[in-house]
């Protein structure tokens, strides 16, 4: 991690070395301002002392006579002059010794005497200006120079360096005084500014050379101490950077100072988060160990939900309150023949059309979850069929709920079952009671004609048609009993009520009496029976009042649909198992009953057992016949543990099979018995 | 005895009783009656002999009545013919789709006299 802007680090050493510096400078310049004092207090004592001495040992009595460059030569003056000049020569850095007086002008004094030669000092090859000796009278202004102007009382040194056309120098001035002490005249004594430059550019130096040490040794120590000092701060940045990714990572601090506390408080606190976050993750552990546990259940009790809607036979579909759905089971699924996931959320009017018994379409509003939705009703509704997207048809009867819920309905189940199969069953039954009645009002209205005819005074009836009448009255008479008693026998048959009662019994002899009731209707055709029993019939358990219904209606059909003079085959035989176990069937009985008359056309052959069906060749042969035998005779033998069958071709004839197991017909407990077919006389 | 203006009536019944009931009946009425055990027939008697009107049946073997009606309404003669339907079934789906092709009447055997039946066509046919 980087600061953001600038580290501590830099800020400490940016204010440090500004104080540094600034003190520096200050102090630097203070103790420069004090040496330089020093040193010049000292070459101005130097220069008072000089000039004081000389001063002292001059002859100012000579001096005073020499009064102008005319005086030059004079012994006055060349004395004086040599002492100047031995003065010079005795002090390396005076520059020049002179004297000086008074004059009338204010500020304005001359020289007198100057113990400097002219000379080419600089060695240029040229006098210049400034390196000629000062003449004798020669003026000069001391109004700006305050030491100098005091020089007549007392000796003074300048304190200022003072730039005049000779150079910069550095003057000390003492008063000579003649016999009465009074100061007639001053010597000067200058002392070259250079060397005092020099010392001072060399003291600038220095110090300039010395604030940068100190500066940089600071800095280094500082930096030094800094990355000391900083170590903890360090420790404690990383040790938060890395309790981010470890919890149990703390600092160690013993710098003994606020760090150290900084260290131990971030510790604490650490340590406090890590418990805390622990204490979290166990209960978080625990809630989700809870919450899965409560899933599972949840879950479990979805699927078992799911098993349960499953497995209800009928199709369910829920729907919110604007009427899209929001649930399906399998059932429904295929009763719609959609897919439940790409049903959901969909508008169940989108899902399934639904239509009446006449075949209209019934609205939105007035589908039965649209009027449970509206009504808070359940709605059950037997009448209407789904039009799939598929264009298939299934009658339904539907039953459409309201769910409640904090008093308002918030969605509806319909609950919607197959009942294309009751619908045919119904329709079957409705059929066979429209064509039950219709058969036994054909021979009722019969009756009611023939009778009306007899009874009729208007017309006179011949004998032979009051005959004819009689007749027709009489047959129809014994068709409508027929009749009754097969409707009867088929209704005995459909409650279960019919007693099975097996006896043993000789299936020969049972046949051979059915056929001798019926030999009179044989002979009426001028038919016969031919018959194949094999040798060794054993009896079996029989019922052998059903058997003779059976043989009756089998009879009797091979009769009435045979041609005259036809022949009719019975054959009897056995068929033995040999691979069957202790337990299993031994074997059957085997009766097969073969005429050569009408045979059943092949598109009718599937309804031959249904209730009342005659086939359309049977039906112009005998309008009679109730349709009811083969039905009787189906489910007598296969509520027995037998099997009835045939083959047929239409104008060749039929062959009918029977066959009952060895092990006997099954007994069947019950309260009615059914009746024997009347036989039809001609 | 036979009138020239004798009217023609064509039973169509699969039931020979019937058949016989009605012809004697209606003979003695003083009708021309021609006879037909099934729809073939009764449409081929039909569309030859142009009766003045049809007694029908509807349950018969090849052919109902309900078809052979249809066919006939096909016909530029037959689609105006009087039509009676004369059976034992009572039922309305069948009755709906005899009236929606056109018939004069629709009678339950069972219900009517033989007196009554006349009386109904003479009736039809204005006499």
């Amino acid at each position: 991690m980087k600061p953001r802007k600038f580290s501590f680090k830099t800020k400490l050493i940016i204010i440090v070395e500004t104080v540094v510096i600034v003190t520096n400078v200050i102090l630097g310049y203070g103790i420069w301002k004090e040496i330089d004092g020093k040193v010049r207090e000292i070459s101005r004592q130097k220069l008072m002392a000089i000039s004081a001495s000389v001063a002292a040992v001059i002859d100012v009595s000579a001096h005073e006579t020499i009064r102008g460059d005319e005086d030059r030569d004079s012994e006055n003056y060349q004395k004086i002059h040599s002492l100047l000049s031995k003065i010079i020569q005795a002090n390396p850095g005076v520059e020049d010794v002179y004297t000086m007086r008074k004059t009338d002008k204010e500020n304005i004094w001359t020289f007198v005497v100057s113990g400097d030669e002219t000379k080419d000092k600089n060695g240029n090859g040229a006098i210049e200006p400034e390196e000629e000796q000062v003449g004798i009278g020669e003026e000069y202004d001391v109004a700006m120079i305050p030491e100098m102007k005091k020089a007549f009382m007392e000796t003074s040194a300048d304190y200022e360096i003072n730039c005049d056309s000779w150079g910069c120098f550095l003057s000390g001035y003492a008063p000579a005084r003649d016999e009465n002490g009074n100061a007639v005249a001053i010597v000067g004594v200058d002392m070259s500014a250079q060397e005092l430059f020099a010392y001072e550019k060399k003291a600038t130096i220095l110090f300039f050379a010395v604030s940068m040490l100190v500066l940089i040794l600071f800095l280094v120590i500082l930096y030094f101490f800094l990355n000391i000092l900083a170590k903890p701060a360090k420790k404690i940045v990383s040790g938060i950077e890395g309790f981010s990714k470890d919890l149990s990572s703390r600092v160690k601090i013993d710098s003994g100072d606020e760090f150290e506390l900084i260290g131990n408080s971030f510790n604490m606190m650490a340590k406090q988060m890590q418990d805390l976050y622990l204490g979290l993750e166990e209960k978080v552990k625990e809630k989700t160990k809870n919450l899965e546990g409560s899933l599972k259940v949840i879950e479990q009790d979805k699927a078992r939900d799911e098993a349960i809607l499953s497995s209800i036979g009928e199709g369910m579909i829920t729907v919110d309150e604007n009427k899209k759905v929001i649930m399906m089971n399998s059932q429904g699924e295929t009763i719609l023949g959609v897919k439940k996931d790409k049903s959901i959320g969909k508008n169940c009017e989108e899902i399934i059309e639904i239509i009446d018994e006449k075949g209209k379409k019934i609205s939105g509003e007035d589908r039965p979850v649209s009027l449970s939705l509206r009504k808070g009703e359940r709605i059950i509704v037997s009448k209407y069929s789904f039009v799939r997207k598929d264009g298939l048809k299934i009658p339904v009867t539907i039953s459409a709920s309201p769910v409640v819920f904090d008093k308002k309905i918030i969605a509806a189940v319909v609950l919607f079952r197959d009942i294309s199969e009751e619908k045919r069953v119904d329709k079957a039954k409705s059929e066979f009671v429209s064509l039950a009645s219709h058969q036994l009002l054909t021979p009722l209205s019969n009756i009611g004609w023939f009778s009306e005819m007899l009874l009729d005074k208007e017309e006179k009836k011949s004998k032979k048609k009051q005959e004819e009448y009689l007749q027709m009255i009489g047959e129809s008479t014994e068709r409508m009993v027929v009749l009754v008693q097969a409707l009867l026998n088929v209704s005995r048959i459909e409650l279960g009520t019919f007693i099975i009662d097996p006896r043993p019994t000789d299936i020969k002899k049972v046949f051979d009496e059915v056929i001798e009731e019926y030999k009179h209707d044989l002979d009426g055709k001028l038919m016969s029976v031919k018959k194949k029993y094999a040798d060794e019939i054993p009896e079996i358990k029989a019922d052998s009042l059903l058997l003779k219904i059976v043989f009756q209606n089998l009879i009797s059909n091979a009769i009435k649909y045979s041609n005259e003079r036809s022949e009719i085959e019975v054959a009897i035989d056995v068929v033995i198992d040999e691979k069957a176990e202790i337990g299993q069937n031994r074997g059957k009985i085997l009766i097969k009953i073969s005429d050569h008359g009408l045979g059943i056309p092949d598109k009718q052959q599937d309804k031959v057992f249904s209730k009342l069906f005659r086939a359309d060749n049977v039906l112009e042969a005998d309008t009679q016949g109730t349709g009811l035998g083969l039905y009787i005779a189906k489910s007598i033998i296969e509520e027995s543990g037998g099997s009835i069958w045939f083959k047929s071709a239409q104008n060749k004839g039929s062959d009918f099979s029977v066959s009952l197991p060895l092990s006997g017909m099954i007994k069947k407990n019950g309260t009615k018995i059914l009746n024997e077919a009347k036989k039809i006389k001609k | 005895m036979k009138k020239e203006s004798e009217k023609k009536v064509l039973v169509v019944d699969d039931e020979h009783a019937v058949r016989v009931a009605l012809s004697d009946r209606l003979e003695s009425a003083g009708f021309d009656v021609e006879l037909a055990n099934n729809g073939i027939e009764g449409l081929k008697k039909a569309l030859v002999e142009h009766p003045d009107l049809i007694i029908l049946d509807i349950l018969m073997p090849k052919m109902d009545g309900i078809e052979m009606l249809k066919i006939l309404r096909e016909d530029t003669w037959g689609k105006d013919v009087p039509v009676m339907i004369l059976t034992n079934i009572s039922d309305y789906f069948q009755l709906e789709e005899a009236l929606k092709i056109g018939i004069s009447e629709y009678m339950v055997k069972a219900e009517w006299s033989l007196k009554e039946v006349v009386e109904r066509v003479k009736a039809v046919l204005k006499i």
